[in-house]
């Protein structure tokens, strides 16, 4: 979480007391799918032009570049100047939203400038590139990803000049808003949501697409169909299908072939583009082709003789792709249509194609492999669903949107068992860098098999998406962003009179997510309502060490509502002057709103504890006390064994003592 | 044993005292009986009882009797019966003990348990007090009884 000395909460159509927003006055040029831009202004500064973007609670910032880009300066990008909740106008009323303020270009977008003129070469080769290879170097050294590298995301700096800045890239997931074209072979056909975190090549992909749109003054990226652009791009390549049947300068030729390589390594960087502009001709070494299958596969209806577009294919008709490997034993297929392919029995068995399979969707989780197998370094292809290995995160938070309960399905289906974990593994023997998905899929695994509260997928959802509000519903018009604020807001409502549903499936996965050691706290909670009975002391000893340690102050209403939840288990205890001096105590700490004084004051747990072990014990001794009352209370009898043995006893002594007088009086006679 | 230890005293005295030994052995005589015939549950503390009374009545005669000649001893004795009465009185008074012993404990060990009872009854009643009717469990013949006020919540 974000939260530093630039992101302060505002209490109405402003924040940190520097930064407010005219709601009359829309920019959609500056719109994501994270947000909706209005203008802003900077009381600190009143030369600084900016915007502010109203994000969307269902579309996770990225986390990792908004914590460098909130304290960096970057040149030719448009840096983020702050970050702050405030009141915004919604349809329903008035909100709580995060507002994060850029600095606002002056100038057109290079999509709305491309299309009046096209770019020259002048522009092309000095102004643009020089900025852009600015813009890129000071990303890719802090290692952030761009990812959002397209023609309606870069800007002039003003009206009048050639300096042109790159847009943000913080408000929405990598590549959310890119058209298909604008993304490699790789992830051009994944959910919008699920393209992946990527890597430097796939800004330089999106730069040279980018500037065959400048060049063709056309947005080439834009696709009806992503299949078919992609099943373009492995046919004829990047380059070539981008292009179409125009002809392309011969100024921007060299640099577009060298930025749309298909082969990720071979494709042109920094350095290639600094010596272009240095006046030298890099070379573009297009790379071989790896994925070419031994002979064409017919398979429903198309010939196919790359392994990617097999894939896509198999991805696409499952059902039919399922039938069409039953025809013939894997190893028999892989055999006749791979030849380059060792096909081991360990892939034989991780493929698991002709094996029982646990799986409810037995034919797509079967299809999900076999398309990892044959397309390491492409997305994940189940049951419809395309998405990149590493964009899994933010198609989780696309399942919380209101449409959005088939993301979750498919989520669960493959996060909830092994198919993720055994599409990896398949993958990680071409593509070394999809092992790091494994450790975050095992324990997604683990948490949504659990049915404890805390856990599960909205538990998965806040961990994937460190910067998501949570979305309970009883938050909808509030923004919370950390558990310190979810406890206050959850505080607020209790003092409107809300008492149920505070502790949702939302509000423990998020804080759970936010803090750690809140797992055993909401372990003890049985539903989604405040705590009674029992459990009711071990919470507030939880919540106690929460309020303490997240320093929320004074929690007045759910310190008096759980206090008054306790009642009963101090009512029901069994000690009389244990029970008297509780209450007393319970109404002294209640008027603090500390729940963690309530806790070490009070002591509950501890004490229902030691009052029950007493209890026990007095029992016992009650019981022992009423056997021997009910004893000594029976009738004795001069022949009861226990009379007679007494009596003998005494007459034993006395006889005794007798004799001894009797000696000693005759002994004195003597 | 003592038993053994008395034959043994008179075997003793049969040399040193013959005298004092015969009326020893003639005043025991309830006691070995009482000891051959007796088969009572606490038969060693019967014939404990019975032995020190009918001593502590032959005592005396024996140590009077010391160091006189047998035979006149033999007569005098036998011939006077306060003395033979004197002996077995002991014994008699013994037999009277062990027979009121029993009904006397029974009567004593009544009353004190009486006692005792109510002192449990006073802790019982104090638990209930500070642990609520629940300590009872399933023990509530004390609260039928005692029927002790109790708010409305059930709880002391």
């Amino acid at each position: 979480m974000a939260e530093n000395a630039k992101s302060m909460s505002g209490s109405g159509k402003s924040f940190s007391d520097r930064f407010s927003l005219d709601f009359t006055k829309r920019l959609a040029q500056f719109d994501t799918p994270g947000g909706i831009a209005y203008a802003a202004a900077d009381s600190s500064n009143h030369d600084q032009p900016a915007y502010g973007l109203v994000q969307n609670p269902f579309v996770p910032q990225r986390e990792g570049p908004l914590k460098i880009l909130l304290q960096k300066h970057l040149k030719s990008y448009v840096n983020c100047l702050g970050q702050g909740v405030m009141t915004v106008p919604d349809a329903s009323g008035q909100v709580r939203r995060l507002v994060t303020v850029f600095e606002r270009p002056m100038g057109p977008s290079l999509a709305s400038a491309a299309g009046r003129e096209k770019v020259s070469e002048r522009f092309l080769n000095g102004t643009f590139l020089l900025n852009m290879i600015m813009a890129l170097a000071d990303l890719h050294n802090r290692e952030l990803v761009h990812r959002a590298i397209r023609p309606s995301n870069i800007f002039f700096r003003d009206e009048n000049s050639m300096d042109v800045m790159l847009g943000e890239c913080v408000s929405a997931p990598p590549a959310m808003g890119q058209a298909p074209g604008y993304e490699t072979i790789d992830r051009c056909d994944c959910l919008p949501e699920g393209r992946g975190e990527g890597d430097v090549s796939d800004d330089f992909f999106a730069l040279g697409a980018t500037i065959m749109s400048l060049v063709l003054g056309r947005d080439v990226g834009e696709s009806a169909n992503p299949s078919v652009l992609m099943a373009e791009k492995i046919d004829r390549g990047s380059y070539r299908s981008l292009a179409g049947s125009a002809s392309v300068p011969d100024f921007a030729a060299e640099i577009l072939r060298g930025l749309l390589v298909d082969n990720a390594e071979n494709r042109w960087g920094i350095d290639e583009l600094a010596q272009l502009v240095d006046g030298q001709s890099p070379k573009v070494s297009p790379g071989t082709d790896d994925w070419v299958l031994s002979k064409p596969v017919t398979f429903a209806g198309g010939n196919y003789s790359d392994r990617r577009a097999l894939a896509q294919a198999f991805g696409e008709k499952f059902k039919q792709a399922a039938q069409y490997l039953r025809q013939e034993t894997i190893a028999k297929w892989v055999t006749e249509n791979m030849t380059a392919e060792v096909f081991t029995e360990k892939i034989e068995s991780s493929l698991n194609i002709d094996g029982r399979e646990s799986h409810p969707r037995p034919e797509a989780a079967k299809i999900a492999r076999m398309c990892a197998y044959l397309d390491p370094l492409g997305p994940i292809r189940y049951n419809g669903f395309v998405i990149a290995v590493d964009g899994l995160g933010p198609v989780v938070a696309a399942g919380y949107q209101p449409d959005g309960a088939k993301y979750i399905e498919a989520a669960k289906e493959l996060l909830g068992t092994d198919l993720f974990q055994e599409i990896i593994k398949i993958k990680v023997e071409h593509n070394p860098k999809a092992a790091s998905e494994l450790a975050p899929a095992s324990w997604a695994n683990g948490q949504l098999r659990s049915t404890r509260r805390g856990h599960g997928m909205e538990r998965v959802l806040y961990e994937f998406n460190g910067n998501m509000p949570c979305l309970s519903p009883i938050f909808k018009d509030n923004w919370v962003r950390s558990t310190k604020g979810a406890i206050k807001s959850i505080d607020q409502l209790i003092g409107t009179g809300k008492t149920t549903g505070l502790f949702d499936e939302h509000v423990c996965g998020f804080c759970a997510a936010q803090s750690s050691g809140l797992d055993q706290v909401f372990g003890l909670l049985t539903s989604s309502d405040l705590p009674t009975g029992s459990s009711v002391s071990k919470v507030v000893d939880a919540l106690g060490a929460i309020q303490a340690k997240v320093k929320t102050g004074p929690l007045p209403n759910l310190c008096d509502k759980l206090c008054e939840n306790m009642r009963p288990a101090i009512k029901n205890m069994h000690y009389k002057p244990r029970r008297e001096a509780l209450a007393k105590v319970l109404d002294q700490v209640v008027t603090t709103g500390m729940l963690s004084q309530v806790s070490s004051q009070l002591k509950l747990s501890a004490h229902t504890e030691r009052d029950e072990q007493e209890f026990s014990q007095a029992g016992k001794i009650y019981a022992h006390l009423d056997r021997e009352r009910k004893q000594l209370k029976l009738n004795i009898e001069p022949t009861d064994p226990r009379a007679i043995k007494n009596g003998y006893t005494v007459a034993s002594t006395l006889a005794l003592v007798i004799m001894i007088m009797s000696v000693f009086v005759a002994a004195v006679r003597m | 044993m003592i038993i053994f230890v008395v034959i043994g005293i008179l075997g003793v005295l049969i040399f040193l005292a013959p005298a004092a030994a015969i009326i020893g052995v003639l005043g025991m005589a309830p006691t070995l009986v009482y000891w051959l015939v007796d088969a009572h549950a606490f038969r060693a503390l019967r014939l404990r009882t019975l032995f020190f009374f009918n001593l502590a009545g032959v005592i005396p005669e024996v140590v009077s009797n010391m160091g006189k000649n047998a035979t006149m001893v033999i007569q005098q004795v036998i011939g006077d019966a306060t003395s033979l009465l004197m002996m077995m009185s002991g014994a008699a008074i013994g037999l009277v003990v062990l027979g009121i012993a029993p009904p006397i404990a029974a009567f004593v060990m009544q009353a004190m348990g009486a006692e005792k009872a109510r002192k449990y009854e006073k802790q019982q009643m104090k638990l209930i007090e500070v642990w609520g009717k629940e300590v009872a469990g399933n023990n509530t013949e004390l609260l039928q009884q005692t029927q002790p006020t109790r708010p409305k919540d059930g709880r002391a």
